[in-house]
Parts: structure tokens; C-alpha cells; sequence
């Protein structure tokens, strides 16, 4: 046996081990063949055992050193028990000796490690615990999920919600994001409107108007207005500024802008409601009350006057008879005192029939009278102006229409006004003429103002009767004239329409003749 | 005939009064700055033909009539006036004021008003 060469040191005058059992086949070659079994498997072992350390390189040191113990006790084991078989043919004692202490020295020392180590092993969980632990942690992730997937169930819930209330809000909101200057001074803003409603009804189509990266380029205006310090304050002070109204050239609307600063976003938030609507309504109001109270004041007027009038009346009376001599010379003076004296009183009593009550009533009305009341009133300023009044009234005068006898007063004058505002513009050098047309026709009167003035631009045509729309330059016209006009038209069941014919420019409405 | 002309307006009155002396000579002009004068007046002296002012001050035109209303006072009268507006069409009316003159009067019409006025009361046997 090639065995016998390496163990050679060994005496072989020792019997072996088969001896003891006196060669019995039925002893011997179980023994031998379960030390050979044990040896294979003690080899194989702690190779299973180092395979297990080396993949588990996380263990602690003493869980390796138990592991690594452990592998040498079984190891060693084995070897005695090779040893062992292999003695029952040698005498190999000495080495079986020196195997044997190997393995008690090493066995005692796992066992002291194991000990040690029993405490820490009990320690860790049982797989029923382990198998607890997973549940209740599969389940504790289960219970996460759906709270996450509530939450951003939630999350999109309030974007949606944001966003259906920014789509319907009729304000604009914008973000003004500060930009600063080299020396850190707040200079320009960043603007990107947050919301579009407001904008398209206001008629931008675009965004890019509205938003810009620099409002400086873009708008201006803001800064000669007062709009980019109001800003800069409130990115100051942090307190909210309110400024209402905001009359906004770009746009020919009023807002309401409320600025705010808003933290989170470093930036302001600027809020834009379109109260034109409102401005419109109070500047039409205001226009209102002031004739109203204009037409109180021309009753008080008319009345206080009335009593002068009477006494220049009785005391030419007193002077014509007074003098029965008169040349003609003097006769003229006389009579040419008279005459005034009666415009007088026709203007007076215009302006006392104009400021009672009922006469805002619509009622059968006399036009024709009316009219010529009232052109009357405009005969000497048109004269000193140099403009022609014309008239063609094909109405008799028994004729009536339904009509609120201060609205049609109010109405001419805006027209007639109008008509000598665009004479002042008129270019040519033709003959300035204000024409008054009263045409009949069957169920209704017409009344048409026509001049030869300066006239008006076929776009613009839609617009004119808009409130707070005029031609007129800043200072000169409201814009409110047209549009109260159509109003007090539309009152009365009728409409004013507008025409320009060639050089002239036309403005009829109709009323209806009444029944009687 | 004596025709009673009230009026807070001197110049007024004194146009009244020449009228009716040009054309009436025979006529009795009385005259009053304020209702309380012209009540006094009505009440001491006959009085054919009332014609007032209605806005003056102590006593109003109106205030007038329908203290001669209270008094039963017969003669007609007539309100001469630009400050109509004062007054409630029914208050005027109760006060026996048969009819309202605007100031300013057409003076012609109302001589021709006034000689109607005579016609009738002497038909009257006044």
C-alpha cells in the first residue's frame, strides 16, 4: 500500500487493528467499510461548509470562526476515521494518535465557540417567525400602495379641480418672476400668464403678447404708468396692492389688478379682472346724472329767467308808447329788441319743457315742432360757425310719433354736435352744411342728420356707437355721446344708423307715427 | 273794476299796473309784494280780479287763494308764474285758482283776457 511508504515512520511491529477481530469477514469489512463511509461524508461536509462560508462572506467573525471550526473538527474526525480503516491492515498507531488529539483539541474548542454562540444562534428567529415577519411586511407594503395610490388619486383630484377653476375664472393671473441688474436692483419682470380666459375675451389670441421675458421690451408703457413701481413696491414690502381702475391702452379695457407676492414661488402674483363692463357702466351712469341734473338746472334756470324777461317785455311795451314819434331808424331798433326777446322766451320755455318730468315719457309727439324748436337753439351758433343749416321737413305738423321728447332733444343735439365736430375737421373748401331731414313714411317718421364734415373710416364704422370709443382726440370726446344716444333710440323702440354717401355723412333713426 | 296784482317783483307789479292803466283807464289797479298783503287788502277793500305770483316770501300765491277760500272770497282768480313746479296740480286746483299764466306773460293776451273777464262780470250785474 502506497500509504505504508508515507507513514513509514510508524513501527510496524504493533499488531493491526483486524487482529482484534480475529479476521472475521462479518466484523471487518462492515467497520472498514463505515470508516471509509464516514471518512467520505466528514470530507465532504466541510467542503459543503466552506461553500456556505464562502458565499456568505456577511456573517459576523464569530459566526466564521464557528463555521471554520467546525469544518476542521469534522475534517480532522474524518481523517481518524480513515485512519482508523486503514489500521486494520497497518500499525499505523502513531499517527492514528497524533489524528485522534488533533481532533479532541479542535472538537473542544468548537464546542467552547458553540457555546458562546448557542445564546446569539437562540436569538435569531425561527422561520415560523420569519415566515410571520415576510406576512407582515407584504402586508405593510400592501397598506403602503394603496394609501400612495389614494394620495395621488387626491393629488390629481385637486390639479383637475385647480385647473377647471382657472379655466373658468374670468380673471387673468400672471407670475412676475423678478429680474435683477448687476447691482442687484429689481429692474424688469418675467411675466407668463397662469390662466387664458381673461385674455381671449379681452381679444388677445395669442399668449405671446402676455407673456414675455422681459416686460420692459415687451410693455413699456408699464413703467411710464406707474405699473412696474407698484410691482417693485409690493416685491418690497410683501403687503398687497390693489389699484382699480387700470385703464390699459394695449387692450382698450379697464382692469382691476391685485399683486401680491407669493413666497413659494419667488416671484408675484398678479390677479387681472376685466372691469370695463363696470367703468363703462359707472361712466355712462355719471354721464347720465350730469344731464339729469344739468336739465334740473336749466329748469331753474329757465325760471329765474322768466321774470326779468317779463319786465324788459312790459317795459318796451311802456317805451313804444311812451314814444309814438318813432323814425324808422329807431322803429328797427325796437323791433329788432323784440324779435330777441322772443327767441328768448322760446329758448327758455325749450329748456323748462325739457326738464319736466313727463317729458322723458314716450308719448305722441309733435317732431316736426320739436325739431324746429330745437334748431331754433342751434341757428346763431351755426351761423357764427359759418356752416349752413339746411331742413327738409316733409312732415305736417299735425303728424305725431312715439317719442320721449328729451330723449329725441338729447339725440339731435349728440347728432347735430357731432356734425359741427366733423366739419372742424373738414379738409376741402367746400360750403359747410347741416342738413335736418323729416321724412314720412307709412307707419313712421324719419329724422336724418347729414353733413359734409370729415366723416369716419369704413372699419371703424362698427365701433362708433361703442361706449368710450371716439375719434375725437384726448380731452375733446367721451365716447360716451353715440353710445347714450343708441341708448335713449333703443328706449324708444328705434335704432340710429350711420352712413357715409360718398362725401357726406348720414345719421337717421325712425320713429314710430302714432296710431291716433 | 278793481283788479288786485301780487308780486314779490316791483318792476312787475309796475308793469301790470301800466298796462291796465293803458288800456282801462277807468280800472282800479290795488297792489301787493306778498300773499299777507294782498289778505289785508282783500279783506278791507273790494276786489274784482285777482291775478298772483306763487312763490314769494311770508305768504305764498297759493298760500293766498286758500286763505280766500277760507273767507269765501268770490273773485276770480288766476296765477301768474314761472315757478309752477312747487306745487302739486291738485293743491293748485283746491286753492281756487281757475287757471295758471307762465311767466312771462304774453301781455296782449292777457288784456284780451281781462276785457272778457269785465264782459262777464258786468253781465253779472257786478
Amino acid at each position: 500500500m502506497p500509504f505504508q511508504s508515507i507513514l513509514a515512520f510508524d513501527s510496524y511491529q504493533f499488531m493491526p487493528h483486524g487482529h482484534c477481530v480475529l479476521w472475521k469477514p462479518e466484523i471487518l469489512w462492515p467497520m472498514v467499510i463505515s470508516e471509509a463511509g464516514i471518512f467520505v461524508s466528514y470530507a465532504a461536509i466541510p467542503a459543503a461548509l466552506i461553500w456556505f462560508l464562502r458565499k456568505r462572506s456577511d456573517l459576523d467573525e464569530n459566526g466564521k470562526l464557528i463555521i471554520i471550526l467546525f469544518a476542521i473538527f469534522i475534517a480532522s474526525c474524518g481523517l481518524t476515521h480513515l485512519v482508523g480503516a486503514i489500521n486494520y491492515w497497518n500499525s499505523f498507531y502513531f499517527t492514528e494518535v497524533f489524528l485522534k488529539g488533533l481532533t479532541a483539541i479542535v472538537s473542544i474548542a468548537t464546542a467552547i465557540v458553540g457555546f458562546r454562540y448557542v445564546p446569539k444562534l437562540l436569538r435569531l428567529p425561527s422561520p415560523k417567525a420569519y415566515k410571520k415577519m415576510a406576512l407582515e411586511l407584504k402586508e405593510l407594503n400592501t397598506d403602503l400602495e394603496k394609501r400612495v395610490e389614494e394620495r395621488t388619486a387626491e393629488l390629481k383630484e385637486n390639479q383637475a379641480r385647480l385647473q377647471s377653476i382657472l379655466n373658468g375664472v374670468n380673471d387673468a393671473i400672471s407670475v412676475y418672476t423678478p429680474i435683477f441688474d448687476q447691482n442687484g436692483e429689481l429692474h424688469d419682470f418675467s411675466v407668463r400668464a397662469l390662466t387664458e380666459r381673461a385674455m381671449h375675451q379681452a381679444g388677445v389670441t395669442s399668449m405671446t403678447p402676455f407673456n414675455t421675458p422681459s416686460l420692459r421690451k415687451t410693455h413699456p408703457t408699464a413703467f411710464e404708468n406707474g405699473h412696474f413701481d407698484r410691482c417693485a413696491e409690493v416685491w418690497k414690502t410683501g403687503a398687497v396692492s390693489i389699484e382699480d381702475p387700470y385703464f390699459s391702452q394695449v387692450f382698450n379695457r379697464y382692469f382691476r389688478i391685485v399683486m401680491q407676492k407669493c413666497n413659494e414661488q419667488n416671484a408675484l402674483l398678479i390677479f387681472f379682472s376685466d372691469v370695463t363692463e363696470r367703468e363703462q357702466a359707472k361712466l355712462t351712469s355719471m354721464a347720465q346724472a350730469k344731464l339729469v341734473s344739468l336739465g334740473e338746472m336749466a329748469g331753474g334756470i329757465g325760471h329765474e329767467i322768466n321774470t326779468p324777461l317779463q319786465v324788459i317785455d312790459s317795459q318796451l311795451r311802456q317805451l313804444k308808447r311812451s314814444l309814438p314819434d318813432l323814425g324808422e331808424k329807431e322803429e328797427r331798433h325796437i323791433e329788432k329788441i323784440e324779435t330777441t326777446l322772443s327767441g328768448i322766451k322760446l329758448i327758455v320755455a325749450n329748456l323748462r319743457r325739457l326738464s319736466r318730468e313727463d317729458s322723458s315719457e314716450i308719448k305722441p309727439t309733435n317732431i316736426a315742432e320739436t325739431v324746429d324748436q330745437l334748431l331754433s337753439i342751434f341757428k346763431r351758433s351755426l351761423e357764427e360757425k359759418n356752416i349752413e343749416l339746411k331742413k327738409n321737413i316733409e312732415v305736417d305738423r299735425e303728424t305725431k310719433a312715439l317719442a320721449s321728447e328729451v330723449s329725441l332733444v338729447q339725440i339731435l343735439t349728440n347728432l347735430i354736435n357731432n356734425a359741427v365736430d366733423a366739419i372742424d375737421e373738414k379738409v376741402d373748401s367746400e360750403k359747410a352744411f347741416i342738413e335736418l331731414n323729416l321724412k314720412s313714411f307709412e307707419d313712421s317718421l324719419e329724422i336724418e342728420v347729414v353733413d359734409n364734415g370729415g366723416g369716419f373710416d369704413d372699419k371703424i364704422k362698427e365701433r362708433i356707437f361703442d361706449p368710450l370709443f371716439t375719434t375725437k382726440d384726448v380731452g375733446k370726446g367721451t365716447g360716451l355721446g353715440l353710445s347714450l344716444s343708441q341708448r335713449m333710440a333703443m328706449d324708444m323702440n328705434s335704432k340710429i344708423n350711420c352712413q357715409r354717401d360718398g362725401g357726406l355723412t348720414r345719421f337717421s333713426f325712425k320713429l314710430p307715427k302714432d296710431a291716433a | 273794476m278793481t283788479i288786485l296784482f301780487v308780486d314779490d317783483v316791483v318792476d312787475i307789479l309796475e308793469g301790470y299796473e301800466a298796462e291796465v292803466k293803458y288800456h282801462f283807464s277807468d280800472f282800479k289797479v290795488l297792489l301787493a309784494t306778498n300773499g299777507q298783503q294782498a289778505l289785508e287788502i282783500c279783506k278791507k277793500e273790494h276786489v274784482d280780479l285777482i291775478f298772483s305770483d306763487a312763490k314769494m316770501p311770508v305768504m305764498s300765491g297759493v298760500e293766498f287763494f286758500e286763505n280766500l277760500k277760507k273767507m269765501n272770497h268770490e273773485a276770480p282768480r288766476y296765477l301768474i308764474t314761472g315757478h309752477i313746479g312747487d306745487y302739486s296740480p291738485e293743491r293748485i286746483k283746491a286753492c281756487g285758482a281757475s287757471r295758471v299764466f307762465d311767466k312771462p306773460i304774453n301781455f296782449d293776451k292777457l288784456i284780451d283776457f281781462m276785457k272778457i273777464q269785465t264782459e262777464f262780470q258786468i253781465e253779472k250785474g257786478a
